[in-house]
């Protein structure tokens, strides 16, 4: 697939939304006399655009439009009665309608006034661009295929929407999913930008090679507009830009460069929350009420937890400011009293609580103390989140007296409790918490550097730069197990081919894959066939696949026969996939066997051992169907 | 904020300038580092450098091969004929050791370098001889590797040895007389068999070698393949016209042998092997 029309399948992901949400708010404000002001149009007469009133008007936008596109969704697939040709069939072309009309509305509406950005919207978007675009090429430097190994999930799912198995809860779309941390809204819009996608393995990872370009754009934009609604200060901003687009969290959170619905999530929260502040909580009662609840909504529906948490620093944002209980001192002092002994209770309580056996184990896994975490920090910052983090809160403290440092030091205070709490997880709350830290470190580097006078550039630069060598160090710790024949990557050529093969021979039929999870997970990710869970197959299965390989001179097939799907059962024909991942799964210890935790993460070739199971498997008579260096298919 | 603002401009910037380097720098210098991880790739085969010297390998989950080319390995021999290596005392635990001096700096330059690749792998030694190794070329299936050591005078040594160490389960033999040069299990020779259809004779012994140890032969057409069970893949090493090629079974290494001219004070020495089934 052309680079061009990826770019154009990563823009609509951004767009469809976003068009279909100012149609139908233009058609609000029509319904709705006096429209509310804020949102309201005041740029006729070829005045420019006030960029404020522009990012305003776009996340009311896209906030409506997520939740209409599902809202949608849901209408469409109840009327379907579960029929899935005919989700597709309406669905798809139904919101493509609505969107060129949107489009086209939209353009008739500007043409005459189109409003031109100043220069300084230019100047802050080529450095967003820039930056961003400099992040990513560090990133991806020798990783042709994209890093995020959660996408084979999304993937799964995306494709089972397309094909229009849609559901609100994501369990009841593919078993990969085992329970509901969010609906479906994410896949959607994967799924809207992907529609009539030609969907070889090698364009879907190209696809989400793109695409995280983008998202990493949209956090950049972010970090930007936080640090500019706090401060007002384009210079603070700038360097939140930069601590935003070159800090990677490589453990848990991983915000930056893999779009998730969490880090989605994170992205549409740092703007709506920059809207809020920058627009001082709609002053107008109804209308903020009414904007508030279209902000909020989309966030809850990208992702339970992360947009839960999300909205609470929204709403508790919004009314700080609509009541304007920051800037008087006195009500400070009561909130920040408040706030810490909320956060002293809630630390306290962590340790009490044992979550440990969430998720099959997972969670434990997931639960790290507070040197590690400390660890983590100096991994992805090096010192520099201690040092320009601290000069950060001396500035806090210097400007208590006003009402948006106020706000970050209760953001701050209520974050910083939450992470360093021994709860699992806790670290996917970073993908919030970052974008006010990052503020604080900007704050602290913005004291020293504007000490330079009118060398102030020249320390900017060198601030970014020593952001981009943190960044090349924790890259290259964090790929250098995934190096394979010159390149980072989970995925070889042997597993595309592969995939390719099941796709082309495979494709729309209800057949099963079983294999080790890892090659399950990637393998329909990439070509699309079921498998029973993928990487989250149940220990039935694990337990089948290990018990069909412990003596597989005399096989018996029957252990696999009973391996089903949750959702899709009597398969038409069950397929064996041997891979070279499954052979090092094989050689693996029986809890890493039984974990979902455990992974092979990078390609494999078969060694002369696995070919000699290959021999026997073949001299069993079970049908080879495929085979390649790290792949022998297998008819059962 | 930091520094009085009575300061003279010129003053108030110096001292900013070196409060920034200074906090930039301990900002990157404590980021944890990596043990140096520069990889080249040739077919599925991966090149690195090691605390020994550089080695070809491959790692399959929690195994690993390794086929090394060592200073510790490696000799000179003297016109006496005692062998000496080219590297002496233990064989340090990391390649940079000294993690808390300036040697960090060197570090991060290092790993900025093999990110991008614009490093080039090599390996050195001083003691007691100044020995260097480095990959001369890389194709997708080819690799050369040269060496380079130093002797301190003229007419010292008159051999040098470049070693390429293989491990108990590889099959290693002659592919013009099919001669099985290492020592290899019946298994494992069907085994070979029922991958490439060949089937291995074992070398015969020379009288004169049944008693002796190590068990070593030289091989005369130059060429020896090394089939690695662990990277499913046959090697081929070749001599250059120079050298004679001699596969060591009891130390389980193909030797480079080579002629040091009386004349020579700087040797060089390659090997150079082609990965045949790629």
């Amino acid at each position: 697939m052309q680079l061009v029309e990826l770019i154009i399948r990563s823009l609509l992901f951004y767009t469809v939304p976003v068009v279909i949400g100012w149609s139908v708010w233009q058609v609000i404000k029509l319904a709705s006399k006096p429209a509310p002001s804020l949102t309201s149009r005041q740029n006729d007469g070829g005045q420019k655009l006030s960029a404020t009133k522009l990012v305003t008007s776009l996340s009311i936008s896209a906030g409506l439009g997520v939740t209409l596109l599902l809202l949608l969704a849901i209408i469409i697939q109840a009327m379907s009665a579960g029929n899935t040709q005919f989700f597709t069939f309406w669905f798809f072309p139904l919101v493509y309608l609505i969107f060129f009309s949107g489009a086209l509305a939209a353009g008739f509406r500007f043409i005459k006034s189109f409003p031109l950005p100043s220069k300084q919207v230019m100047q802050t978007s080529l450095a967003i661009l820039v930056v961003t675009l400099l992040a990513y090429l560090i990133w991806c430097w020798r990783s042709p295929y994209q890093l995020n190994w959660d996408m084979y999930e999304h993937q799964v799912l995306s494709t089972a929407i397309q094909q229009g198995q849609f559901s609100f809860k994501t369990s009841q779309i593919s078993d990969t999913f085992g329970f509901n941390s969010y609906p479906p809204t994410f896949h959607l819009l994967v799924a809207i930008s992907q529609f009539g996608m030609s969907s070889t393995p090698t364009d879907i990872l190209n696809y989400w090679q793109v695409i995280n370009y983008f998202h990493l754009l949209s956090i950049g934009f972010g970090s930007y507009l936080v640090g500019w609604a706090i401060t007002k200060h384009r210079s603070i901003a700038f360097l939140s830009l930069l601590v935003g687009s070159l800090v990677f969290e490589s453990v848990v959170a991983f915000t930056s460069f893999f779009l998730l619905p969490q880090t989605l999530t994170a992205a549409m929260f740092s703007i709506f929350w920059s809207v809020i502040v920058i627009n001082q909580a709609f002053p107008n009662k109804r209308s903020g009420c009414l904007i508030l609840s279209l902000l909020c909504l989309p966030l809850l529906l990208m992702h339970y937890v992360i947009g839960s948490l999300a909205v609470i620093t929204l709403i508790g944002s919004y009314l700080l400011i609509r009541f304007q209980l920051l800037g008087n001192t006195k009500h400070a002092s009561y909130l920040f009293a408040a706030v810490i002994a909320l956060a002293a209770i809630g630390f306290g309580l962590a340790d009490l609580i044992d979550l440990s056996t969430i998720n099959q184990g997972e969670a434990a896994s997931y639960t790290f103390s507070i040197q590690e975490k400390f660890n983590y920090l100096t991994r992805i910052y090096g010192l520099s989140i201690i040092l320009f983090g601290l000069l950060g809160l001396v500035v806090i403290i210097k400007n208590r007296s006003k009402s948006s440092y106020q706000l970050l030091a209760l953001i701050l205070i209520a974050f910083i409790a939450l992470l360093i709490a021994n709860l699992p997880y806790v670290l996917k709350f970073y993908t919030l918490g970052r974008f006010f830290i990052h503020v604080a470190m900007a704050l602290g580097a913005w004291q020293i550097i504007k000490l330079l006078g009118k060398f102030k550039p020249i320390g900017t630069f060198f601030f970014g730069f020593m952001l981009a060598i943190i960044l090349i160090l924790n890259s290259q710790h964090w790929k250098t197990h995934l190096w394979n024949g010159g390149n980072f990557t989970h995925i070889s050529s042997n597993d595309i081919a592969a995939a390719s093969f099941l796709q082309t021979e495979l494709a729309g039929t209800n057949v099963l894959l079983i294999s080790d999870p890892s090659t399950m997970y990637l393998m329909e990710g990439l070509s699309g066939i079921n498998s029973p869970g993928g990487a989250f197959t149940s220990e039935k299965t694990r337990q089948g696949l290990i018990n069909f390989f412990s003596n597989t001179k005399q096989l018996d097939v029957n252990v696999l026969e009973v391996i089903e799907d949750k959702l899709t059962t009597n398969p038409s024909q069950r397929l064996l996939i041997v891979s070279a991942r499954t052979m090092r799964w094989l050689e693996a210890n029986e809890e890493q066997q039984l974990s979902f935790e455990f992974n092979i993460w990078r390609p494999e070739q078969f060694t002369f051992q696995d070919e000699l199971v290959i021999t026997q498997l073949k001299n069993n008579n079970l049908p080879l169907i495929y085979q390649n260096s790290s792949y022998s298919i297998f008819l059962l | 904020m930091f520094i009085p603002s009575n300061l003279p401009t010129g003053v108030s910037q110096v001292l900013g300038a070196l409060l920034l380097v200074v906090l930039l720098l301990v900002s990157i210098w404590f980021a944890p580092l990596s043990e140096p991880t520069a990889v080249r790739s040739v077919a599925a085969l991966n090149i690195g450098e090691f605390p020994s010297g550089l080695a070809l390998y491959t790692n399959n989950g929690e195994q690993a091969s390794y086929y090394s080319l060592s200073p510790w390995n490696d000799y000179v021999v003297d016109k006496f004929g005692t062998k000496h290596l080219l590297a002496s005392g233990e064989i340090p635990l990391s390649l940079n050791p000294k993690l808390t001096d300036f040697a960090r700096v060197s570090r991060i330059g290092i790993t900025i370098a093999d990110y991008f690749k614009l490093r080039e792998l090599s390996f050195h030694t001083s003691k007691p001889l100044e020995t260097c190794y480095h990959i001369d070329q890389l194709t997708d299936n080819e690799v050369t590797i040269s060496r380079q050591v130093t002797v301190e005078k003229r007419g010292q040594y008159i051999k040098t040895a470049l070693t390429l160490t293989f491990n108990d389960d590889d099959v290693v033999y002659s592919p013009q007389s099919n001669k099985l040069l290492s020592a290899t299990t019946l298994d494992q020779v069907r085994n070979f068999y029922n991958k490439y259809q060949l089937w291995l004779n074992p070398q015969e012994l020379p009288q004169e070698q049944i008693a002796n140890t190590p068990i070593a032969w030289e091989v005369p057409s130059g060429e020896v393949v090394l089939f690695s069970p662990s990277l499913n893949k046959r090697l081929l090493i070749t001599a250059q016209p120079s050298q004679r090629l001699v596969v060591n079974q009891t130390a389980r290494t193909i030797e480079l042998h080579q002629d040091i001219p009386a004349d020579t004070l700087i040797v060089k020495s390659e090997l150079k092997t082609k990965v045949l089934d790629v």
